[in-house]
């Protein structure tokens, strides 16, 4: 009997959690529908006020065989300094052959702004 | 005058603490590492190396002043600077002390400052000079040799900037007060200027 009780209040439990992990499913929906409506309006790489840091990240795809020499070692594998470079050259707006691109702009909540509003 | 015989008026011969002390952002960093050797070269106007990098960037800040930046699509992350005003130095009076800066370019609404280097752990920074400026919005902006523009963070003012800045400098006014007094103290025979020759 007593495990029925239990198993009971666990229920109510999960129901309760499962309510907030839909509740945080709709706000993480809202909240990326927001960054996507922002992001044109953005002109800098990063901007940042006292409760959120809008952060626009660079995923680099760079195909070894393709970049040229200075960036790789002897087998064509890019070194730690030629990523640094290519990296560099791509924040300078330059375009280095045999490397692409992702844009993403992310968004860091600062807690101490939210908390005080 | 009032100025007169006030407790800097035997440290006339360095002019970043007579009549007023002069406090920067560089003093401030150097007191924040506990770094007092450098805090007194600065106010005694010790004249200190200039390392590679540092002249690098002072090399670049001087050529954006008179050449302004290189024209790339990159120019668009920040606003123009058609009314900018290159190497505008301000100044914020308190009573016992001063707060000086130096904006590498002032406009109307924001202001900019060219970073040669690192880009991170400069907010603070810029917040000091937005507070002195009384400007809402400040850019962190990356540059290179040839002037080109990189990666570009913006910054809103803080909303409780000016007495976070006015008890920061207070503090470290204080502290500066306390410390020459203390050396004063140590040496005995008189000022703290007979103290650092003693002590090389």
């Amino acid at each position: 009997m007593e495990i029925k009780k239990l198993l009971d209040e666990l229920k109510e439990v999960l129901k309760k959690e499962l309510e907030y992990e839909e509740a945080l499913a709709r706000t993480d929906e809202q909240k990326r529908k927001l960054v996507k409506e922002i992001e044109p309006l953005l002109m800098a790489d990063s901007y940042s006020n006292s409760f959120v840091r809008l952060q626009k990240r660079y995923t680099l795809v760079i195909d070894p065989n393709k970049v040229p020499e200075e960036y790789t070692d002897r087998v064509r594998k890019v070194t730690d300094d030629g990523r640094r470079l290519i990296e560099s050259e791509i924040a300078f707006g330059k375009e280095v052959e045999g490397v692409k691109y992702l844009e993403k702009l992310i968004c860091y909540k600062k807690k101490n702004g939210l908390r005080e509003q | 005058m009032a100025l007169e015989n006030n407790k800097w008026d035997r440290f006339k011969n360095y002019r970043r603490l007579y009549p007023k002390p002069k406090l920067s952002w560089t003093v401030y960093k150097a007191y924040l590492n506990n770094d007092w050797t450098y805090v007194f070269d600065y106010l005694l106007g010790k004249e200190l190396p200039v390392t590679g990098p540092q002249q690098r960037g002072i090399d670049i800040h001087k050529d954006i002043e008179i050449n302004g930046l290189a024209v790339t699509k990159n120019l668009s992350k920040i606003p123009s600077l058609e009314k900018g005003k290159f190497e505008e130095v301000v100044h914020k009076y308190y009573e016992p002390f001063y707060i000086i800066g130096k904006i590498d370019c002032l406009l109307d609404d924001c202001l900019l400052d060219w970073k040669t280097g690192g880009m991170s752990g400069y907010e603070a920074q810029l917040q000091l000079y937005m507070y002195l400026c009384k400007r809402k919005m400040g850019y962190l902006v990356s540059v290179n040799d040839a002037r080109e523009v990189g990666r570009v963070y913006q910054y809103e003012a803080w909303e409780d900037g000016e007495l976070y800045w006015d008890n920061r400098f207070e503090q470290m006014y204080l502290d500066i007060e306390q410390r020459i007094d203390e050396l004063d103290m140590y040496a005995r025979s008189g000022t703290l200027y007979k103290w650092i020759n003693f002590n090389g």
